[in-house]
C-alpha cells in the first residue's frame, strides 16, 4: 500500500521548483488522482484533460501550502474543483433546468441499496453513464463524502437543489441499472 | 439515513484505491506548462521609452536650431575692413576664440563673425566696460559705455547653450530673449551711456544663468551714420561668476480630471466557489474622477528634473459616453456604485472606497522649447494603495505640461496605466485601468 502523503521535504522541494521533486511528486499521485478524474469525467480523454489541468494548478499553487502533511487532502480538493470547473466551463447548463423542483422519489427499491452490492467496475460504469450534473453530485456525496451544504457551496447552488439533484440522480441511476438488467440483489 | 451512511462508507472504501495510468505525454505537457517562462518584456515600456527619446531629441534639436539660427544672423554692419581686422587682432590678443569672419560680396560691408564666449580667458584685456552680477532674482548687469558704442548681449547658460538676445539693444527697440525671461532696459537714445540687462529668473527657468557677456557691435548702425567716427571697438567683455548661483528645486501641485477605462479579464475558476460568469450583470467599464498631487522637483545635474509627490486618485463615478450623431456626444454620469461579481450572484457592491487610492509618485521630467513654449514632458511611476486593501499597486504615467498665460500654470494632459492588474477577491476577474486625464498644475 502506497502511503497517502508524500514526505514533507518532497513538498518543500516542489515549492522551490525542484524538477526532480516535481517528477517524484507527480509519480506518487498520478494514478490515484487520475482515478478521481475518471469518476468525474464521462470519457477517458475528458479525464486526462481534467487531470492535466489539475496538476498544472497543483504545481502553480503548491507554494501556498502551509502544511505539507495534509497535502493529500489539498491535492484531492484541487482535482475535484478542477473537475467541477471543467463542466462549468464546457457545459454551462450541466445542472438541469428543473433542478430546483423537488425530486420525485420512487416507491421502488432504492438503487443505492443495489449499488452497495455491485462490483466496482459495474458501479463505475453506471455512474459514468449518468448526465454530468447527476454524476458530479453522486461522486461528491456518495464517494468523496461531501455533505449537502458543502456541495451547495462548491457548486453555487442551494442545499435543497443539491438534495433534489441527488434524488433525481437516484432515479436516473435506477433507470440505467434496469437497462443493464440489474434490478435487485441477493443477500448473501 | 443510517443506511445511506453505510452505503457512502462502503462506496468510499470501494473507490479509495481506484487508480488509472495516465499517458506518458501528460507529464511532458504539465512540465512544459509549469516550467518558469522567460518573463515577457513589457511592450508598453519600450513604447513610452521610444516616445520619451523622441520628445527629448526633438527638444534638444529645437533648442540647438534656435540658438544657431540667432547666432548666425548677426546683421551685417557697414564698417571698414580696417576696423574689422583691428577688432579681430584685439580678440586674438585677448585670448578670445573667434570664428572666421564671413566675407560679404560687397567689400564695403563686412559680415560680423559670431564671437564665441570663452570663460577661461584670464588674459582678456581689461574691458572698457564695467559689469556687476548679482545672482538670482533680479539679476542686473550694467555696462558703462563711454564711447557710445552700440552693443548686443548674450547670456551664457550653465548647460553650455547660449541664449543670445534677440535684437540688438542699439536699435532702440524693446528686447526680449526667446525665453521671455530677459529684458533689457535702455535709454531711448541709441547712443546710450550704459546698458542694463535685467533677468527675471522665474521658477520655470531650469537652466540658471552663470555668465553674461555684452558684445560691442562691429560698427554703428545706419541710424548713426551721420554721427562722427567711432573709436576702435574693443574686444568682447567676459564676466565670470566666481560662484554660480546654487540650483534650487520648485514645489509643484496639480489637479487632474480623469476618465478611466477598465478592462476585465476572466480568470480560471479556482474552486473558491463562484457562479457562472455568463450569468452576471453588465460590468462597468468606464469611470470618471479626479486625482491630485503635490510635491517637489529637483533639477538634475545634467538635464531634466526629478519629481517626488504625494498623490491621491478617486474614480467614484460611472460614465457612459455615446456619440449621438456627428456633432453631439452624450455623456451620462451615474452614482458611485461599483458592480462586480460575487460568488453568490449578489451582484452589486456599493463601495466607493474600492476606487480611492493614496500613494506616492516619482517622475522624471525634461523641459524643452517647442513653438516658443517651454514644454515639460514627464514619465513616472506611482505606488498607490487602494482603500480596503493592503497591497500597493504600481502605475505608470506619462504626460506633458504646457504653460498657460504667464507660465505659472500649466495644462497637463496625462496618461496613466495600471501596471499590476487587480485580482478580485473571488478570483474570477482581473481588472486593469487605463486612464486619460487633463490637469492643471502650478509651480511655485
Amino acid at each position: 500500500m502506497i502511503p497517502k502523503d508524500v514526505p514533507a521535504h518532497l513538498v518543500r522541494a516542489c515549492q522551490q521548483g525542484d524538477e526532480q521533486a516535481q517528477s517524484a511528486f507527480y509519480d506518487h499521485y498520478k494514478k490515484r488522482m487520475l482515478g478521481i478524474c475518471r469518476r468525474y469525467a464521462r470519457t477517458t480523454f475528458e479525464a486526462e484533460d481534467i487531470f492535466q489541468e489539475a496538476f498544472i494548478k497543483v504545481f502553480q499553487k503548491i507554494g501556498d501550502v502551509k502544511q505539507p502533511e495534509a497535502i493529500h487532502f489539498w491535492i484531492k480538493s484541487i482535482v475535484t474543483h478542477t473537475a467541477i470547473d471543467h463542466f462549468r466551463k464546457n457545459s454551462p447548463f450541466w445542472l438541469t433546468e428543473d433542478a430546483d423542483k423537488p425530486g420525485v422519489l420512487s416507491q421502488e427499491a432504492d438503487p443505492f441499496d443495489v449499488l452497495g452490492f455491485l462490483q466496482r467496475e459495474e458501479i463505475f460504469a453506471a455512474i459514468t453513464a449518468l448526465p454530468d450534473g447527476y454524476r458530479i453530485i453522486v461522486n461528491l456525496y456518495l464517494i468523496d463524502g461531501y455533505e449537502h451544504h458543502e456541495i451547495a457551496e462548491m457548486l453555487g447552488i442551494s442545499i435543497g437543489t443539491s438534495k433534489s439533484q441527488l434524488s433525481r440522480a437516484k432515479a436516473h441511476l435506477r433507470k440505467i441499472l434496469q437497462e443493464k438488467g440489474v434490478t435487485a440483489y441477493e443477500k448473501g | 439515513m443510517k443506511k445511506d451512511d453505510e452505503l457512502r462508507r462502503k462506496l468510499a472504501e470501494t473507490f479509495e484505491d481506484f487508480e488509472a495510468e495516465p499517458q506518458a505525454q501528460t507529464w511532458e505537457n504539465i512540465r512544459a506548462a509549469i516550467r518558469p517562462r522567460r518573463k515577457r518584456r513589457p511592450l508598453w515600456l519600450f513604447f513610452w521609452l521610444g516616445w520619451g527619446c523622441l520628445l527629448i531629441g526633438a527638444g534638444v534639436f529645437s533648442v540647438r536650431v534656435q540658438s544657431v539660427a540667432v547666432t548666425r544672423t548677426v546683421p551685417p554692419v557697414s564698417t571698414t575692413e580696417t576696423m574689422t581686422q583691428k577688432t579681430l587682432e584685439q580678440a586674438d590678443n585677448a585670448g578670445i576664440t573667434e570664428e572666421k569672419a564671413a566675407q560679404s560680396p560687397d567689400p564695403s560691408i563686412a559680415v560680423a563673425a559670431p564671437l564665441r564666449f570663452d570663460t577661461t580667458a584670464s588674459e582678456v584685456a581689461a574691458p572698457p566696460f564695467f559689469a556687476t552680477i548679482k545672482p538670482r532674482t533680479p539679476i542686473s548687469r550694467r555696462m558703462a559705455n563711454p564711447d557710445k558704442t552700440p552693443v548686443s548681449g548674450s547670456l551664457h547658460l550653465e548647460s553650455g547653450l547660449d541664449t543670445p538676445l534677440l535684437r540688438s539693444v542699439a536699435t532702440g527697440l524693446p528686447t526680449f530673449s526667446p525665453e521671455k525671461e530677459i529684458a533689457i532696459r535702455q535709454p531711448t537714445n541709441p547712443l546710450f551711456d550704459s546698458v542694463q540687462v535685467t533677468i527675471q529668473d522665474t521658477p520655470q527657468n531650469a537652466l540658471p544663468i552663470t555668465d553674461l557677456s555684452l558684445l560691442p557691435l562691429r560698427a554703428p548702425l545706419l541710424l548713426m551714420a551721420s554721427e562722427p567716427p567711432l573709436p576702435p571697438i574693443p574686444a568682447q567683455v567676459a564676466i565670470v561668476l566666481p560662484h554660480p548661483p546654487k540650483r534650487k528645486g520648485v514645489f509643484a501641485a496639480g489637479i487632474t480630471l480623469l476618465s478611466a477605462y477598465q478592462t476585465m479579464q476572466p480568470q480560471t475558476f479556482d474552486g473558491s466557489g463562484a457562479t457562472n460568469i455568463r450569468l452576471l450583470p453588465a460590468l462597468d467599464t468606464r469611470r470618471l474622477g479626479l486625482s491630485g498631487s503635490a510635491g517637489y522637483r529637483l533639477p538634475l545635474h545634467r538635464c531634466g528634473d526629478l519629481g517626488f509627490a504625494l498623490t491621491w486618485m478617486n474614480l467614484p463615478f460611472r460614465a457612459e459616453y455615446a456619440v449621438k450623431n456627428t456633432n453631439q456626444v452624450q455623456v451620462e454620469i451615474q452614482s458611485a456604485t461599483q458592480y462586480r461579481i460575487s460568488p453568490t450572484l449578489k451582484s452589486t457592491v456599493s463601495d466607493v472606497k474600492r476606487l480611492n487610492w493614496w500613494g506616492v509618485e516619482l517622475e522624471y521630467g525634461y523641459t524643452c522649447t517647442m513653438a516658443s513654449q517651454k514644454i515639460r514632458a514627464f514619465v513616472g511611476a506611482e505606488a498607490l494603495l487602494l482603500a480596503s486593501t493592503d497591497k500597493p499597486e504600481i502605475w505608470a504615467q506619462a504626460g506633458l505640461e504646457i504653460p498657460l498665460g504667464n507660465g505659472q500654470f500649466q495644462l497637463a494632459p496625462v496618461f496613466k496605466y495600471q501596471f499590476q492588474p487587480i485580482e478580485q477577491a473571488d478570483h474570477l476577474l482581473q481588472t486593469r485601468l487605463y486612464t486619460l486625464g487633463l490637469g492643471l498644475k502650478r509651480s511655485f
